[in-house]
């Protein structure tokens, strides 16, 4: 009777012990897999963001210098593209800070097998990394939303008076 | 007949040399919860708009010869972002899970389902890159047309 107690107490202990959570090989190696394609992906982001990032400020600019004049911010639309651009250059700062977190997350997690900083580092950065792409979609989708608030805006304001 | 206790372990039993994820660890997952729900939800968002625009399109009747297939045929090719965001929200949803539960194999399950999503996101980039490259030289071609005409 008394060994039976014995045992009881000896498997609550251990059960006791098994709970939590665990930093196991399957979920170390698991990691380790998704950073192996997590970096690839980082530097596609990488080379894809600074392509997009060229090509929109290329193409703001070259149909800004097609006009010819002087400078007047609330004429020929020039206050919408000044607006475009400060919005445009938002928009890959985020994107930028999300793709930058997400590297330094993934290339820690790569070296992690022999590293427990780099394991810890790694995982508050990717959290990071989702926080700053997060950001940076909601701007993404409020931009369209907001260039259809302008040009509602600008329409009402050009409709002439009724009286 | 044996009845399993209540307090039975669930199916997890740690190797000698595994150790415990701890506090930091854990906090550091619990950061990632949230930040990976809304970032499925704007996944999602972002295909609704998507919609929307497709819709918008079609009703506007500003292209001619416009048949109804070809936006479900656009639908269907960016449906992959569906699953971007199922992916991206079942791991932070496992992971909060796991944290409340102290659940060890679900914990392991949110990290398959980050893994999925990387992989997902692999392919949707690389079909992104390669379009955009596309439109990006179509634009410059264009470019340089009026360059030479004005």
């Amino acid at each position: 009777m008394e060994s039976i107690s014995n045992d009881s107490a000896q498997e609550l202990a251990e059960n006791d012990e098994n709970q939590g959570l665990w930093l196991t090989e399957q979920l170390l190696e698991q990691l380790r897999n998704s950073a192996r394609v997590g970096m690839p992906l980082m530097l596609l982001c990488i080379i894809g963001g600074i392509s997009a990032a060229g090509f929109l400020l290329f193409s703001l600019f070259w149909y800004w210098m097609r006009h010819h004049g002087d400078f007047y911010l609330l004429e020929g639309g020039n206050l919408y593209k000044v607006l475009n651009l400060l919005a445009t250059s938002i928009m890959i700062y985020l994107f930028a800070r999300g793709i930058i977190e997400g590297n330094k997350a993934w290339r820690l997690l790569r070296s992690s097998e022999t590293d427990d900083d780099a394991l810890l580092e790694g995982t508050e950065r990717l959290s990071k990394m989702f926080r700053w792409l997060t950001i940076w979609g909601i701007f993404y989708l409020a931009y369209p939303i907001l260039q259809k608030v302008w040009s509602a805006f600008v329409g009402l304001l050009a409709r002439p008076a009724q009286f | 007949m044996t009845h399993t206790p209540l307090d039975a372990p669930t199916g997890f039993t740690p190797a000698d040399d595994e150790r415990h994820a701890g506090q930091w660890m854990e906090g550091y997952w619990a950061e990632t919860v949230p930040w990976a729900k809304r970032f499925a939800l704007v996944i999602w968002a972002y295909y609704g708009w998507m919609i929307y625009q497709q819709f918008e399109i079609y009703f506007s009747g500003m292209v001619v010869y416009q048949s109804a297939i070809i936006h479900i045929g656009v639908l269907l090719l960016y449906s992959p972002i569906l699953f971007l965001g199922y992916f991206c929200f079942r791991c932070g949803q496992d992971l909060e899970r796991a944290l409340a539960g102290q659940d060890q194999l679900l914990l392991e399950k949110a990290f398959r389902y980050l893994h999925r999503f990387l992989i997902l996101s692999l392919v949707v980039a690389v079909l992104w890159l390669w379009s955009a490259a596309i439109e990006w030289y179509r634009t410059f071609q264009i470019m340089s047309e009026l360059q030479y005409t004005l």
